[in-house]
């Protein structure tokens, strides 16, 4: 099993390449793209200003090719908002090419209407199929079931994302249905509540998330309750999937993800040694 | 270091560009960074431009500027000449440090009033009536009744009965609710609970019932129940809307066996199924493949899991709110390579959309709107983890699940307008049921359903 974590600025490809990520993935939001879209339609899932969350800027690639070179440590690239204006597809199929300029070739996509428009692009032109990308899709499209997932893999996406909520058996199920692709759980590292592919609210520096917004309920339980000020977003619990690592290996799970992008760099690279040495002791 | 999204600064060469990414404040200019293969060019004469987001408006000035580059042992230096440069540079750092400051000092909420204006209110929904009662209502009098009746003749109610009109049966008390009386108690009970029966929309004549839970999987009927609701429904002279959540792998042998009932009964007309995942249209057409089912027995429409946009009630609160907005009115389901697809290959036919308050840019597939709530977030299931396990974040076995939503709501601060019922959480649209005008008008942009459901 791999471990693909999350960049949230390029300072950080060294460190946690030493830490034992096997595989990054970035935002990268183009200088047109932020100033007339960014903010009000994000390219991908963190959409935030004022946090270094994403790669902005054509030297900041030129800089990352470069440390993909020399360590081998592949990026990919997540373009993974749940929708876009599709009068705004043809600029992101420009961004990918721009990507694919630096060296970078792999994508999280969640829009399926996306998924559509990138394959129709690159199907069209014979030279550019040979070098095709590679799609990852995203755990934010929504409920994974073997049914979607086979009219995925026609669509040529050649990784599923399971989103948090999937359980173990679900996703045994569906990789062995689907054994030639690749398959990538969440370490749960961080744990929305909600199920991010139906995540229709605004995340901004603004406001806080929905999943944080306090909340009562009249709810008569089997545990004492009462006010809460959100204050349970959740690491590391006790029956989380990271408890779970040897039985991920042991159904074909092939990658495992760490998100944090925008986190505490000394966090991300606990996280990532952590799961280094729970992978090397399956 | 300064995040881009806030400052932008490119070079500009006759052949070429580049944006790079400010590193930290230096002297009054700034540090930057390039790969090894741009070292050549950064000695060639080029054009500056730079771009600066105003952090209260939320819009970006993009100008001109004027200064040279230093190179250091390990990075480079911008030197500005132009004072517009200077300025603008240590005002976004001076309100990015404020930024900071804030959310430095302030928790998460204190923050949020701070930067947004949006200060949460101490109380909160009592229950989910007065969540549903806080919709804006035609005028009453002090007894509670209308002060204008509702003229059953009026234009608009003509116009909407041009409509197919629907109501919602999601939950176990409603399937119980509907089988156990008449079809005109029923719907008077209906409006009542959905605290509608003043509006002109209760006046509407219903022409469709749906069956099941769009959010929740594990809402739907067992089979039996399925049955003797279908069989009601078409007694009542109602067509029976088979609504889905998404389904996990895990449900998709259940669903198997709910499609082949529904494919058994003697229903001479097509089936319409409601589908929240896409995998249950490619299941369809497998099962329609294999000889299994028919293949016109259903009609497929897609959901509103399946129709996916921003919607918050918290919008107004933001500077770009109408940016916003206004980006969010199309999605795939606006594209015709999109659609066409969804056609040909997944025999889907209609797109579910919800009323949020901005405009409505339908697609090219027969749409169907519902109204006046609309869905923010959904999960699996946060009440009923917390039930469980006194924390939304750990996730239980939901098949063990003891439908706690039928009586119990998630209850959230009144100004924000939010409720949580089930696993989701909902917000209303005070406009689309007020403005009937507006809801008739849609007819023409091919809306051919109103789901009314609070």
């Amino acid at each position: 099993m791999k471990i693909v974590a999350g960049l949230g600025t390029i300072e950080d490809y060294e460190a946690y390449v030493e830490a034992g990520a096997d595989e990054l993935f970035i935002g990268y939001v183009p200088y047109n793209w932020q100033k007339n879209y960014e903010l009000a339609m994000p390219l991908n899932r963190r959409e935030v200003s004022f946090v270094n969350v994403n790669v902005g800027s054509q030297s900041e690639m030129e800089i990352l090719a470069k440390k993909v070179d020399k360590y081998k440590i592949p990026v990919t690239i997540a373009i993974n908002a749940l929708n876009y204006n599709p009068k705004l597809y043809p600029e992101i199929i420009n961004i990918v090419e721009e990507c694919k300029g630096y060296g970078f070739e792999r994508f999280i996509v969640a829009d399926i209407g996306l998924l559509l428009a990138l394959q129709s692009y690159f199907e069209a032109d014979s030279k550019i199929k040979n070098s095709r990308i590679k799609i990852h899709a995203s755990g934010e499209i929504g409920e994974m079931n073997s049914y979607l997932i086979s009219m995925l893999r026609e669509l040529g996406v050649n990784r599923i994302i399971y989103h948090r909520g999937a359980r173990l058996k679900d996703i045994k199920s569906m990789i062995e249905k689907n054994p030639d692709m690749e398959h990538e759980v969440f370490y749960m590292n961080e744990n929305c509540h909600f199920t991010g592919g139906y995540c229709n609210s605004i995340h901004c520096d603004e406001l806080i998330p929905m999943c944080k917004m306090p909340y009562c309920t009249d709810l008569n339980s089997k545990n004492e309750y009462g006010l809460h000020n959100s204050d349970d977003y959740c690491f590391y619990k006790e029956n989380s999937i990271i408890r779970h690592v040897s039985n991920l290996s042991q159904i074909g799970v092939t990658h495992i993800k760490i998100v944090g992008r925008g986190a505490s760099d000394d966090r991300m690279i606990e996280c990532i040694k952590s799961a280094r040495k729970e992978i090397e002791g399956c | 270091m300064i995040p881009y999204p806030i400052f932008m600064f490119k070079i500009i060469w006759p052949d070429d560009t580049l944006d790079v990414r400010a590193l930290e404040p230096v002297n009054k200019g700034f540090s930057f960074r390039v790969a090894e293969s741009r070292r050549q060019d950064l000695k060639r004469l080029a054009k500056y431009v730079v771009s600066f987001l105003n952090v209260k408006t939320k819009e970006y000035t993009e100008y001109e500027t004027s200064g040279y580059i230093e190179e250091r042992e390990e990075d480079y230096i911008f030197v500005p000449e132009d004072e517009r440069f200077i300025n603008d540079f240590q005002n976004i750092t001076k309100d990015y440090m404020k930024i900071i400051y804030t959310k430095l000092e302030n928790d998460d909420i204190e923050a949020m009033e701070i930067m947004s204006g949006l200060k949460l209110s101490d109380e909160f929904y009592s229950d989910v009536y007065e969540w549903k009662n806080s919709l804006c209502k035609p005028k009453c009098n002090v007894s509670g009744d209308l002060c204008q009746p509702i003229d059953k003749n009026c234009v608009e109610l003509c116009k909407l009965n041009e409509f197919e009109i629907a109501i919602c049966l999601d939950n176990d008390n409603l399937y119980n609710e509907y089988l156990n009386m008449r079809k005109e108690e029923f719907i008077e009970f209906y409006w009542k609970e959905n605290c509608l029966e003043k509006f002109e929309i209760s006046k509407c004549k219903i022409t469709h019932i749906y069956i099941g839970n769009q959010f929740c999987p594990y809402l739907f009927p067992d089979n039996d129940k399925l049955v003797k609701i279908i069989n009601k429904s078409i007694l009542d002279g109602l067509k029976p809307v088979i609504a889905l959540g998404p389904q996990n792998e895990s449900l998709m042998n259940g669903l198997h066996n709910i499609l082949v009932t529904l494919a058994k009964l003697d229903i001479k007309e097509r089936i319409e199924l409601v589908i929240n995942d896409i995998g249950v249209a490619v299941l369809v057409k497998d099962l329609q493949n294999k000889g299994i089912l028919n293949k016109d027995q259903f009609i497929l429409t897609a959901g509103i899991l399946l129709n996916k946009r921003k919607k918050d009630s918290r919008i107004s609160f933001l500077a770009n709110a109408r940016d916003i907005t206004n980006s969010n009115l199309d999605n795939c389901w606006n594209d015709k390579n999109y659609t066409d697809y969804m056609i040909k290959n997944l025999g889907i036919s209609a797109v579910s959309y919800e009323a949020c308050g901005d405009d409505l840019h339908l697609g090219d597939l027969s749409s169907i709107l519902h109204l006046p709530r609309y869905q923010t977030n959904s999960s699996d299931c946060v009440m009923y983890n917390l039930w469980e396990y006194g924390d939304r974040g750990t996730r239980g076995d939901l098949s063990k699940c003891p439908h706690l939503c039928n009586n119990n709501y998630i209850l959230y601060p009144k100004n924000t307008g939010l409720m949580g019922i089930g696993n989701s959480i909902f917000a209303l649209s005070q406009k689309e049921i007020n403005d009937l005008d507006y809801l008739s008008k849609l007819k023409d942009k091919g809306l051919k359903r109103l789901v009314i459901r609070l």
